[in-house]
């Protein structure tokens, strides 16, 4: 019940207009209770109003990992990648390779682990049913075959999803950063990055990350100018 | 070449005293009413004149001022007929209104003086055609002397061209006036250009000839000369810059007189009005005129003030807007017309575009450009005209459409407008409508894609849905339970196999073994019979053709009848003989072991023996 008002009370701050108010309830919301897409959606929302971009595209993230299939949420994220300064899309941002990742991102992570689960306990099923009514074997050895089939091309998304959390994206949140060659100031400058920019992170190291752009170009940021998805 | 000097001859000799008639003189001007600065041709043609003609001598020629004389002369026999034809002609300027008498004129024909009557002309004030006022600039006017030059012998001083720019510096886009001028002291005609000026980075407007060629007289060091604007251009530079223009080669042809020639009256120059003068009198000479290259600076238009919706219109232009009509019905098309006129580089003009009417149908502009060059500067006017529909009644006001230019003069830009238009638009006629109010059907309208007006974020979720689940990959119990699924899967169809190839093998080892069971079973049989022991001996031949047949088939002993056997022979091996041995055995042991039949020794060695034929006979069979 408070998590129902604590929400609407955010959307009436946005509706009129207070978006740092609603920014605010949204964020308390989702430290107090368990998150929802809807609630971040909501917040990123409210962090473009406010101009910024890159706490927004951080929340349309991190909404998109739970819905992936959200029409608005997609919208929201091209129009605000529209206004960003930096161009990130790789040598593959056409053509198959788009097509692929189109692909792959209609389904969750999450979805796409049931979805193994539920092929594996398919296939177990077919089997029994095989074992016990070997009259039906032309049926249930063919579903048996189908669902490890369909377990194991769902398992190859499984792990290409994987990635996604084993190299977690991470979003500028600052106006301007610099990256460097290496984990110190002191190193030279590789490239410098906007608010907003999206990079992958590879590695760690002390107060540094080691991020890699769609461009394959690499450097080290400072973790306190970003956040992972 | 005999032939031809011999006829020339003869002509020459057979010419008659009587060949000639009498001599002819006529007067003619090719007009009688004339304005001041116009010109008319004074013509006096001598006919069947023989021996040396004099030039005319003209006793009064006030109120004219004369260009240009010739001289040609004709000579032509036909049918061993001479004539000849001198015709002395004379460009006129009049410079002064009123009853004008040219002449009396005097020839001398060979000796004798002929007289001819004057000539009238009246002259009348004309203010509007200045152009052919020959400008004297407050010199005495007088003609200069006839000059004589050695054929080929025209000299720098004789005739020459001068390209200049009316300033040094202008605006982008403000336009700056090329003029050539040509002076010459020789009877000469222009030609026009033999090389173009080149006008890179410029926008150039020619002039036309009929409005540029003014001329005057001048003189410089001395000599007297007709000066002539040949050409006028006007050049907009199209960015800011110093340009330096190669204004190109003049031709012209200049005519060389025999210095007794005409009276020093009629000594000045001709500008490409005449015909030739007769090659009996002059000689014609092409000349070549070039000229130095002239220089002009092109100052960029100043960042001050530059108003967002200016274009790069420099001049001074006025604007308007028009509707044809200011009351329509909803569908009809009304005619938007945005006309800007005034000086200034109006071909390269951009019109401003037209405010948004969304309650209309706005189709394609059609745009006019009228350029005029009359007054010797550029000007003129564009005219936009854009067929707009409305599409509902109403009172629609069509805004003010403003238009930025940049006065050179003043140095600063302007904003003009038009006013605002009002349009009142009644509804269609009921017939007219669109489908709805028609109750027989629907009229399909004329679809238009959906055109985004901005990009911005959608709205707000208004339920807080989409609950984030634990992440099932992280889960240990979700591993195991697909791991144990996996394991089942693969073990219950492993086993299912398993079973499935062991009762497989049963088959054929019932198959195999089924021959040599049976053979065995016979000869315990035999034993039996040796022993005396008749139950034991049917009951074992029993077991061993009815165990043949079951394993053979793969079915129960006690499934095994004739019907069986019958159904699973395969079609082409259906022997009848076998099949009815079959069941005769079948039949006899049936009745010796549960009836009353008692059998010899010998009937049941047959019978033993016959079983055991019947078997090896079943062993070639094919089943189904």
């Amino acid at each position: 019940m408070a998590e129902r008002d604590g929400f609407a009370e955010a959307n009436a701050a946005y509706e009129k207009g207070d978006f740092k108010t609603a920014a605010d309830l949204y964020e308390e919301l989702l430290r107090t209770h368990p998150p929802t897409a809807a609630a971040r959606y909501n917040l990123g929302n409210a962090y473009f109003r406010l101009g910024e971009k890159g706490k927004a595209l951080l929340n349309y993230e991190r909404a998109l990992a739970a819905c992936p299939r959200d029409g608005d949420l997609a919208w929201n994220i091209r129009v605000l990648k529209s206004v960003l300064p930096d161009r990130l899309e790789g040598s593959n941002a056409s053509g198959a390779g788009a097509l692929a990742r189109e692909a792959l991102g209609f389904f969750s992570l999450n979805e796409t682990c049931l979805l193994l689960g539920v092929f594996l306990f398919s296939a177990a099923a077919a089997a029994l049913f095989w074992f016990l009514f070997p009259r039906f074997k032309i049926i249930f050895k063919s579903l048996r075959t189908l669902f490890l089939a369909l377990a194991f091309l769902t398992a190859l998304v499984a792990a290409a999803k994987w990635r996604d959390t084993k190299d977690p994206l991470a979003v500028v949140l600052v106006k301007e950063i610099d990256a460097r060659y290496g984990p110190s100031q002191k190193e030279t400058k590789a490239f410098l990055l906007h608010e907003g920019a999206e990079a992958r992170v590879l590695d760690e190291s002390g107060d540094w990350f080691y991020v890699s752009l769609a461009n394959k170009n690499a450097g080290w940021i400072p973790k306190s100018s970003c956040e992972a998805v | 070449m005999r032939r031809f000097v011999l006829l020339f001859t003869l002509s020459i000799l057979i010419i008659p005293a009587n060949a000639f008639a009498e001599v002819a003189i006529e007067t003619s001007v090719s007009r009688s009413r004339v304005s001041v600065g116009e010109e008319l041709t004074l013509d006096i043609t001598i006919t069947n004149a023989q021996g040396k003609i004099s030039r005319p001598v003209i006793s009064s020629v006030d109120g004219f001022t004369s260009y240009s004389q010739s001289h040609s002369q004709e000579i032509s026999i036909v049918n061993g007929v001479s004539s000849s034809k001198s015709v002395f002609s004379y460009a006129l300027v009049a410079n002064s209104p009123g009853q004008k008498t040219i002449g009396p004129f005097e020839i001398n024909i060979d000796g004798r003086v002929y007289k001819v009557a004057p000539v009238k002309i009246e002259v009348v004030p004309n203010a509007a055609t200045p152009q052919l006022v020959p400008i004297s600039s407050g010199l005495p006017v007088s003609s200069p002397p006839a000059r004589a030059l050695p054929a080929g012998n025209v000299g720098d001083r004789d005739i020459f061209v001068k390209a200049w720019l009316d300033r040094d510096e202008v605006f982008v886009n403000e336009p700056a006036m090329l003029t050539y001028t040509l002076y010459t002291r020789l009877s000469a005609t222009y030609k026009g250009f033999e090389k173009e000026p080149e006008t890179t980075g410029f926008w150039v407007e020619d002039f036309p000839p009929e409005k540029t060629i003014r001329r005057t007289e001048k003189i410089l060091n001395g000599s007297r000369y007709v000066v002539a604007d040949v050409r006028k251009l006007a050049l907009f530079p199209t960015e800011p810059g110093v340009f330096t223009v190669d204004p190109g080669t003049l031709a012209a042809v200049v005519e060389l007189r025999s210095q007794d020639d005409f009276d020093s009256y009629f000594s000045s120059n001709v500008f490409g009005r005449r015909n030739f003068p007769s090659p009996f009198a002059s000689q014609i000479i092409s000349q070549t005129l070039s000229t130095e290259n002239v220089a002009l600076t092109a100052k960029a238009l100043p960042e001050a003030g530059r108003p967002a919706g200016f274009s790069g219109a420099v001049g001074d232009y006025q604007i308007e807007s028009s509707l044809d009509k200011d009351q329509a019905q909803a569908g009809d098309p009304v005619t938007f017309r945005l006309r800007i006129w005034g000086q200034g580089n109006i071909s390269t003009l951009q019109m401003p575009a037209l405010p948004g009417l969304e309650d209309f149908k706005v189709y394609d502009s059609a745009t006019s450009t009228n350029v005029a060059k009359n007054r010797l500067i550029v000007e003129g006017e564009k005219i936009t005209e854009t067929a707009i529909v409305p599409k509902k009644a109403g009172t629609y006001t069509i805004p003010a459409v403003s238009f930025y230019f940049f006065d050179p003069r003043a140095r600063v830009y302007k904003e003009i407008k038009t006013a605002e238009r009002t349009l009142r638009v009644t509804a269609a006629p009921e017939g007219e409508r669109e489908a709805s109010s028609e109750p027989g059907g629907v009229r399909p309208v004329e679809k238009e894609d959906v055109a985004f007006v901005a990009k911005d974020i959608r709205y707000l979720k208004a339920r807080n849905e989409g609950r984030v689940w634990p992440e099932l990959f992280k889960n240990p119990f979700y591993w195991g339970f697909a791991i144990l699924m996996l394991v089942l899967a693969l073990a219950w169809g492993a086993s299912a196999g398993r079973k499935e190839t062991a009762l497989g093998d049963r088959k054929i080892f019932r198959l195999r073994r089924s021959h040599s069971l049976a053979r065995k079973k016979l000869k315990a049989a035999e034993v039996f019979l040796k022993e005396n022991r008749d139950e034991a001996f049917y009951a074992e031949m029993d077991s061993a053709l009815r165990g043949y047949f079951a394993d053979r088939l793969d079915i129960s002993p006690q499934a095994v009848s004739l019907e069986t056997i019958e159904s699973r022979v395969a079609d082409g091996d259906a022997d009848p003989e076998m099949l009815n041995r079959i069941k005769t055995i079948l039949g006899e042991l049936s009745g010796s072991r549960f009836g009353s039949v008692k059998k010899d020794k010998e009937e049941m060695k047959d019978l033993c023996e016959s079983a055991g034929r019947v078997i090896d006979r079943f062993e070639k069979v094919r089943l189904k």
